[in-house]
């Protein structure tokens, strides 16, 4: 079992494994970081594997697997109130696509992060923070570092 | 814009301060941050200083270790070195000829709020300078004697201490009322022939509480209080004149998020009385107020918008201070102990690449680490259900 068979074997993504972070598009790329690069198993941009059979769905946009945890990205502005409640719709979309049948990547330990795309109006004592991370998304500003 | 050059001075290896007319220092314990702010008064006062330890019978010779023992306290020779170097508005400031001579001009520039000012009062009373051991530092026992001056000149003579009429607006009236002292006046008290301040509830057959059973925060906040009132003389004297810098050491301890809301409403007070305030801080408040006050001044939002960081009411005379208040300019510095640098972290920005900026020199690690540690276990814990 590896993270490539367990993607080709979900519906909807098979074939949209990518090795390394090569599902993320550079600028994407660009806002995460990890020490040993081997350790990144691959990649998968959900959002456009989606885009034909979900278009209205809030599709998440990235997965990650990094030392047999999955990482799952959504990079979105964090600059306005309202993107809070964008990215929990987001999340929420993400955990019942996680639930349905025959998704093989629902067994793995899981990571949810925000990054933002722009200017940051949030920091980590704001109470809408607060209720996403009581929620299980971590909001990672404009960077996540895997660790 | 005024400068300030540490180099070699106690933990400070490298440090380049260029002040605003609002400037905050954050960092760890024994970074550094109260060193160079009692090094800005000592520069700019240094005749008033030598002036005011003559006065009280203090004496020291040419050599710089016994002046910064007195100046500084006891052992705080220590922190200037052969190689030690201090450059103000990017001049050097010769020490031996600084300290060694006495200095002209006697006036006052700055007013220095220290981290003891607790220890100012005793019994619910100012302590006077030389009730103080001499290895005491000097802005602990300055402080400590204003307040006894203010207290026997401007307010000793009526019962109120708090709320006067007079003194502060009376929307900070309110606030500090329903923030800090709750029903209880604070009022002049004697206990046979000795003044002390008391609080005191309402009713007529109210016992007066002494300064030992007043919480913590009341302790700290009081002599705050008294400071604030003498940068904020009645009437229509907005400012004291001679006095240019505020600097004020943690405002934030011993208080309740709301009590220090409102003591930073009186910092915007003071700015607006164009004192230019230094502070000192472990709290995430005081950094939120300068983030938001730039990010308010970049989005040219109203003065009401400022306002409402604090939940103020929108009057006439707040509306005055918060327009006034945005047109300063801010700075914040982090002190970083392990390298003995200062970095400006100014902009703040939670999405800085660059972690002392993005975590606010610290003050934001920890929640950064809870919302981690919670929603790692709560993605995990609630898929699995």
């Amino acid at each position: 079992m590896s993270f490539k068979t367990d993607v080709d074997a979900t519906p909807s993504l098979n074939g949209k494994y990518c090795s390394g972070l090569k599902a993320l598009p550079a600028v994407d790329s660009a806002r995460v970081s990890v020490n040993k690069p081997r350790d990144i198993e691959g990649s998968v941009d959900i959002d456009s594997a989606l885009k034909q059979s979900e278009p209205n769905a809030t599709r998440w946009d990235y997965v990650i697997a990094h030392k047999s945890r999955l990482i799952y990205l959504e990079v979105h502005p964090a600059s306005s109130t309202k993107n809070a409640g964008e990215v929990r719709e987001k999340l929420d979309w993400l955990r019942s696509w996680l639930k349905r049948k025959n998704n093989k990547l629902s067994s793995y330990q899981n990571q949810f992060v925000w990054i933002s795309s722009g200017p940051v109006t949030f920091t980590p004592t704001d109470p809408r923070i607060k209720a996403l991370a009581s929620a299980g998304l971590l909001f990672a500003g404009g960077h996540y570092k895997f660790k | 814009m005024t400068t300030l050059q540490l180099k070699k001075v106690g933990p400070i290896v490298d440090a380049e301060i260029e002040f605003g007319d609002l400037t905050v220092f954050v960092g760890p314990q024994a970074s550094g941050k109260s060193i160079a702010l009692q090094w800005l008064k000592l520069i700019a006062d240094t005749g008033a200083v030598q002036e005011q330890l003559h006065n009280y019978g203090l004496d020291w010779s040419t050599e710089p270790g016994e002046f910064l023992d007195l100046y500084f306290g006891e052992g705080m020779r220590s922190q200037w070195r052969h190689d030690s170097e201090i450059l103000w508005n990017g001049r050097p400031v010769n020490m031996q000829s600084k300290v060694g001579r006495i200095a002209r001009s006697k006036t006052e520039s700055v007013f220095l709020i220290p981290a003891q000012r607790v220890l100012a009062l005793r019994n619910g009373w100012p302590r006077p300078f030389g009730d103080y051991d001499s290895g005491d530092p000097f802005t602990v026992r300055a402080y400590s004697e204003r307040l006894r001056i203010l207290m026997e000149k401007e307010l000793g003579r009526g019962n109120y201490v708090f709320p006067q009429a007079n003194r502060l607006k009376g929307d900070y009236r309110k606030l500090l009322q329903s923030n800090v002292f709750g029903d209880f006046n604070l009022e002049i008290d004697k206990l046979r022939s000795q003044k002390r301040l008391v609080l005191r509830a309402g009713g007529e057959s109210d016992a007066p509480l002494p300064y030992m059973v007043w919480s913590a925060g009341q302790r700290e906040f009081v002599p705050l209080l008294l400071g604030l009132y003498w940068l904020m003389p009645p009437a229509k004297v907005a400012r004291r004149n001679e006095i240019k810098w505020v600097v004020i050491e943690e405002l934030e301890m011993g208080l309740h998020p709301r009590a220090i809301t409102t003591i930073l409403l009186l910092i915007l007070e003071l700015l607006s009385r164009d004192y230019k305030v230094c502070l000192s801080t472990h709290s995430p408040q005081v950094l939120d107020l300068v983030w938001a006050l730039r990010a308010l001044q970049t989005h040219r939002a109203s003065a009401d918008d400022l306002l409402a960081v604090f939940e103020a009411p929108k009057t006439a005379p707040l509306r005055q201070v918060a327009t006034e208040v945005l047109k300063k300019s801010a700075k914040v510095y982090y002190f970083q102990r392990s390298h003995g640098t200062v970095k400006d972290i100014t902009n703040l920005d939670p999405s800085s690449q660059v972690l002392e900026e993005a975590t606010w020199g610290g003050l934001m690690e920890f929640s950064g680490r809870a919302n981690e540690a919670v929603a790692k276990a709560v993605a995990n814990g609630l898929d699995r259900d």
